[in-house]
C-alpha cells in the first residue's frame, strides 16, 4: 500500500522543483479555503478572486515557508488576511438577505444542490441566508475565530497559531461570537420550533 | 459561579477545550440548570447552521486557472526582468562609448593655439614682427613665415 503523501512531502518536491506538487496542494485546500472566505465575507462576489490570490501569494513564498508551522494554517492565515483587508475596504457591512444575493446565485446555489424537494432547498436557502447575514454583523476578528472553529474543527490552540494570537484570546473571541450569534439566531430557531 | 463564566466555560466544552475537572464541573452544572442546557442546543445549531452554509463550490477549471495565472505572471515578470536587463546593458553600453569617445577626442585635440607674445618673448615689444604678429589673436605657420620674412 503507498503511503499518503504529506504536505511536507509536497513542499520538499516544489522546492526540488516539481510544480506538479503545488497542483496538487491547490487541489487538497482549495474548497476549503474557498469556503472560509465565502463565511467571512458573506457572500460569493469575491471568493473565486481571494481563493486564487490565495494560492498565488503561497506559491510565490512556499521557498520560504517555515516548516515549523503548518500548511493549512499558513494558507488559512493568508486567506483570513486577504479577508480582513476586503472588509476594511468595503468599509460597511453590507446585510445580506435573499433579495441582495448577487444575481444569478439562486440559480447557481440551486443547480449545485444535491437532489432534494423544493420544499428542502428553500429552507436551506433561507437558514443559509439567515447564517450568513447573522455572521456578517460579527466582528471581523470574532467571525473569523467562530469559522475555524466550527467549519473547520481546528482546535484552539491551530487557531491561535493560524490567527497569531493566545488561546485564551481564541477561547473569549469565540464565546462571545457564540454570544452574539444565539441572541441574532434565536428568533430565527424558536420561531422553528 | 457567575453565569456568564459558566457559559463562557460551556463554550469550550463545547469545544472539548477543557481539563477533565472542569468538564466534570460543566456536566454537573448542566443536569441542573435548563437554561445551560438551552444555550448548549443554541451552540448546537449555530453550528450547524454554519457549516451547513460552506456550500462554495469553485469552478471546475479552477485549478487549472490558478496555474495559468501563475505561470502567465512569471512569464509578465520574466519579460519584465528581461527588459530591465537590456535597458540596462544598453545604459552602459552607451556611457562606455560616451566615455571612449570623450577620451579619444581628449588626446586628438590640437594643441591651443598661444597667444602671439608667447613666441616672440624675446623680441622687442615694437618691432615689426611683434607689430604684425600681435595684431592677430591666433598664429598659423605661414604667419610666422611672413612675419621672418619682413623682418
Amino acid at each position: 500500500m503507498n503511503k499518503p503523501v504529506t504536505d511536507a512531502d509536497l513542499i520538499r518536491a516544489f522546492r526540488g522543483g516539481h510544480e506538479d506538487a503545488f497542483e496538487e496542494l491547490v487541489r487538497r485546500y482549495q474548497r476549503a479555503i474557498a469556503n472560509v472566505i465565502y463565511l467571512t465575507l458573506g457572500d460569493r462576489q469575491e471568493v473565486e478572486d481571494l481563493t486564487q490570490e490565495v494560492f498565488i501569494r503561497a506559491y510565490k513564498s512556499l521557498s520560504r515557508f517555515d516548516e515549523s508551522s503548518t500548511l493549512y494554517s499558513w494558507l488559512y492565515r493568508i486567506a483570513v488576511n486577504l479577508c480582513i483587508d476586503e472588509i476594511r475596504r468595503r468599509k460597511i457591512r453590507r446585510t445580506l438577505s435573499l433579495q441582495t444575493l448577487p444575481e444569478g446565485a439562486m440559480e447557481q446555489e440551486q443547480a449545485s444542490t444535491q437532489t432534494s424537494s423544493p420544499a428542502d432547498d428553500l429552507l436551506r436557502e433561507e437558514r443559509r441566508a439567515v447564517i450568513l447575514k447573522t455572521l456578517e454583523r460579527l466582528s471581523p476578528t470574532y467571525r473569523v475565530a467562530l469559522i475555524l472553529r466550527e467549519y473547520e474543527d481546528m482546535s484552539y490552540q491551530q487557531i491561535a497559531q493560524t490567527l497569531h494570537i493566545s488561546v485564551q484570546a481564541v477561547k473569549s473571541r469565540i464565546f462571545r461570537a457564540r454570544q452574539e450569534l444565539k441572541e441574532y439566531l434565536k428568533n430565527y430557531f424558536e420561531e422553528r420550533r | 459561579m457567575k453565569h456568564k463564566t459558566m457559559e463562557e466555560l460551556l463554550s469550550a466544552y463545547y469545544d472539548h477545550e477543557l481539563t477533565a475537572e472542569q468538564t466534570q464541573l460543566v456536566e454537573r452544572h448542566l443536569r441542573e440548570c435548563i437554561h445551560c442546557r438551552e444555550a448548549m442546543a443554541a451552540f448546537q445549531n449555530a453550528g450547524d447552521a454554519l457549516r451547513s452554509a460552506a456550500d462554495f463550490e469553485l469552478a471546475p477549471m479552477f485549478t487549472a486557472n490558478v496555474l495559468r495565472t501563475i505561470r502567465l505572471e512569471k512569464e509578465e515578470e520574466g519579460s519584465w526582468f528581461s527588459a530591465v536587463s537590456v535597458g540596462r546593458r544598453l545604459v552602459w553600453a552607451l556611457g562606455v562609448v560616451s566615455v571612449v569617445i570623450v577620451g579619444a577626442s581628449a588626446l586628438n585635440q590640437p594643441e591651443s593655439p598661444l597667444p602671439p607674445e608667447v613666441y616672440f618673448t624675446s623680441e622687442p615689444v615694437d618691432s615689426s614682427v611683434t607689430r604684425t604678429l600681435l595684431q592677430k589673436e591666433e598664429l598659423s605657420k605661414d604667419d610666422i613665415i611672413i612675419a621672418a620674412l619682413i623682418d
